[in-house]
């Protein structure tokens, strides 16, 4: 059991290079070892249920070796990211077809599956950032994969903003080393929690702005979030799929609560500034939508301020655990940005792999969005959609946390769904009532192997309101949200206020 | 094809191979001296490189042709991986050193420190074969021969 | 002193990232973002007339522990050089691509082209 730990990062890897390594003949097997390599993937995280535990590297033990870390929240996100996975791997099979070289596609898929899984398996954060980079690296050449002008230029443009911005956060994880001299996270959160004074403007203020930079961009939170709505209308569906809800993005957010839990909450309070940029998310993010016309970006705008809502409930959570007054907003908000994150994963990849299927044989129909209801009203929020609960769930607690501020960002919060609501809705019904007879055309012409994830992602659309029955919630949400929420100690407590 | 110095093309010729020995030597004894794997990979590639520009590309897609550089690179990565799993069918631990015992750790031996000097190897192969290819796909794009790039492909 | 000078670099770097209209002009200036950081952790690891951080018969391991430079910011330089180096060349390549469909390098001209082609 444990050493499957270290084979979910290994395992993509070895399909990658030996997919690489087909000799001409076999490449009309490739499908058939990327699917199978996959699924193989995705049964991998799901036997790893309920496991925690760390697996330390060549036997080589903390301070000295890397090691690989498990919790509840870590296998949680595995199991979705990688059922996500597997499904844009079923659509793109038939997809790809109208790509030259299939094959090097894959090839990156697998890269990018492999730094993903290991984002969220890291134990230390040089090599969380490595594995964010191999991910990113994989993801800035799939976005410009149809190599036209359009793709490069998106392509171009997430790059270079890419590598800047890992390099800060690089630079932050070097501060780090130099303050403290480890890497480690568990380490370097109890070298931290364990610092008697932290002063205004000190250089671990400077470290950690630093170091949660880089994942801030990956998560394409408010003031890096420029390179996403290029990068998402110009791929390929299936790569945008993957980039937006499913897999950077959420991993960027992983990978930004992770460090800023484990390694910064014992001395700073970096709530308040994630739930800050949360807010910022939110609004930018519908603000600019309602100005655009083309159905991907506006979405990818939209998207930007689902995770705004992510790291605002993540954020609020943070804030409030300190004060014991308010521990159901805490349960409202931890929880519910979990379950929105779960959300989030599930529904942007949803909607534009329907729209990569309405443009499936003849490429490049722009004009014509295949618009998937699930996905666009779970992401509105509408009752019967789990999107509908986790936000509100956020909303909630902002309200009764009882905090002019909490108040303030509910008002927000709740204005952008309301507003988000009524203008996908109105949209998308015009859009039905015209376009209903062209879509039932096109629903014929898709073959099989590309309905499956669509019709899979849209059930879970719904499904995933049963989450929130107790017996599944406790199982599942519960442990996750207490592994990501800071240890609140009683001594630390009086001398940081 | 344009008229290629005298001088540079019989020069390259002769240090080319003095290049890749260099090479060699850089990442065999990774593990006992500095150098390892992928500086000794860049330099191994550069041997190349230097044919590809004082003699141009034909001449060094002869030593390395397109599609056995793009072999090696999946196939140095591959080595990699292997070692790292056959720790764990060894040793039950996933990277684990399981020749150390063989091979311990000493001083001026080539043959110690049990897999490094594998693994150094496997990352030299992948690291020339990934430059190599780099620097000719820049070159190709930069004559802007689409076609070229495409027969290339091909193969 | 050297610390401030790696961020004096760092800004340079950025600022011509910010300023710069020409795509190879930025890809330097990310280079040189990337090298201010590299040398960043290679100073964090210096010690001035340290040892190399390599055992021999002449050299105890705790004469290393006390005496040697620090040898894991050299490990991690070693991973972002690396890093450094692929997106060079990705960046380099979708450069080069699209200086062939648009035959400039200026990323005015490529936005003044690209509306063009949409009216």
């Amino acid at each position: 059991m444990n050493n499957l730990i270290p084979i979910l990062v290994a395992f993509p890897l070895a399909a990658g290079f030996i997919l690489a390594l087909l000799p001409g003949k076999w490449l009309k097997s490739a499908d058939s070892i990327a699917l199978v390599a996959s699924s193989i993937v995705f049964l991998m995280a799901a036997a790893l249920y309920g496991y925690e535990g760390i697996y330390e590297i060549g036997g080589w033990s903390s301070p000295v070796g890397i090691n690989l870390h498990i919790d509840s929240f870590g296998w949680l996100m595995l199991i979705a990211v990688s059922f996500v996975g597997l499904s844009v791997m079923l659509f793109s099979i038939n997809y790809m077809k109208t790509y030259t070289s299939r094959n090097r596609y894959y090839v990156l898929f697998f890269m990018m599956t492999a730094g993903i899984n290991g984002t969220l398996l890291a134990g230390d954060i040089f090599n969380r950032f490595v594995y964010v980079e191999l991910a990113a690296i994989a993801s800035y050449v799939l976005v410009g994969f149809g190599c036209g002008a359009k793709e490069l230029t998106a392509a171009l443009k997430y790059a270079v903003l890419g590598a800047a911005a890992s390099a800060v956060s690089l630079f932050g994880i070097a501060f780090l080393y130099a303050l403290y001299g480890t890497v480690d996270m568990a380490l370097l959160g109890e070298v931290i929690s364990g610092l008697e004074t932290v002063y205004p403007f000190s250089p671990l203020h400077l470290a950690a702005g630093l170091a949660i930079t880089g994942f801030v961009f990956k998560a394409a939170a408010f003031p890096l979030h420029i390179w996403q709505p290029d990068a998402l209308s110009a791929a390929p569906a299936p790569v945008s799929a993957i980039v937006s809800g499913a897999l950077i993005s959420s991993t960027g957010i992983y990978a930004l609560l992770r460090t800023v839990n484990t390694v910064f909450s014992g001395a700073l309070r970096l709530g308040p500034a994630v739930a800050a940029i949360g807010l910022f998310s939110v609004a930018a993010g519908t603000l600019t939508a309602s100005g655009t016309k083309e159905y991907k970006r506006k979405i990818s705008y939209y998207s930007i301020s689902q995770v705004g809502y992510i790291l605002l409930g993540f954020g609020f959570a943070w804030h409030l655990i300190y004060s014991e007054s308010s521990a159901a907003a805490v349960f409202l908000a931890g929880s519910g940005a979990i379950f929105h994150l779960l959300n989030y994963a599930v529904f942007t990849p949803l909607i534009f792999l329907k729209s990569g299927a309405a443009e499936y044989p003849e490429k490049r129909d722009r004009d014509f969005p295949g618009v998937s209801y699930a996905g666009i009203l779970s992401l509105a929020g509408v009752p019967p959609f789990a999107g509908f609960i986790s936000k509100a769930m956020i909303i909630a607690a902002c309200f009764i946390s009882g905090t002019y501020s909490g108040f303030a960002a509910g008002v927000i919060a709740s204005a952008a769904a309301v507003y988000t609501l009524i203008s996908l809705t109105r949209s998308n019904i015009i859009n039905f009532r015209i376009k209903r007879k062209k879509a039932r055309n096109i629903s014929g012409r898709i073959p099989l192997l590309m309905k499956i994830p669509i019709w899979s992602l849209s059930a879970l659309c719904i499904l995933l309101w049963l989450l929130f029955i107790p017996v599944l919630r406790e199982r599942i949400i519960e442990p996750a949200r207490l592994s990501i929420m800071p240890q609140v100690r009683a001594g630390v407590e009086g001398s940081l206020r | 094809m344009k008229d290629r110095s005298l001088i540079a093309v019989i020069i390259s010729r002769w240090v080319s191979p003095f290049i890749f020995l260099y090479g060699v030597h850089l990442i065999a004894y990774g593990h006992l001296s500095p150098g390892g794997g992928f500086p000794g990979g860049v330099v191994l590639a550069c041997s190349f490189i230097l044919a590809l520009l004082a003699r141009g590309k034909l001449a060094a897609l002869k030593r390395m042709p397109y599609v056995f550089a793009k072999k090696l690179d999946a196939s140095g990565a591959f080595i990699f991986l292997l070692t790292a799993f056959a720790g764990l069918i060894f040793a039950r631990v996933f990277f684990l050193n399981f020749l150390n015992q063989i091979f311990p750790g000493q001083e001026l031996r080539l043959f110690s420190a049990g897999t490094v000097m594998i693994n150094n190897f496997a990352i030299g192969i992948k690291i020339c074969a990934s430059i190599f290819l780099v620097i000719l796909f820049i070159s190709a794009l930069r004559v802007g021969k689409d076609t070229e790039m495409k027969t290339m492909e091909e193969d | 002193m050297l610390y401030t000078l790696t961020s004096v670099l760092f800004l340079v770097g950025l600022f011509g990232l910010l300023t710069q209209r020409n795509i190879i002009k930025i890809i330097i200036s990310v280079s040189i973002i990337e090298s201010a950081v590299n040398l960043f952790l290679v100073l964090v690891g210096y010690r001035k007339e340290g040892l190399a951080p390599i055992i021999t018969r002449h050299t105890s391991h705790g004469k290393i522990m006390e005496l040697s430079v620090d040898p894991f910011p050299q490990a991690m330089v070693v991973t972002s050089i690396v890093i450094g180096l692929s997106v060079m060349a990705l960046m380099i390549a979708i450069a080069l691509r699209l200086y062939h469909i648009y035959g400039t390098y200026n990323i005015d001209e490529i936005k003044k082209k690209q509306e063009e082609e949409k009216t």
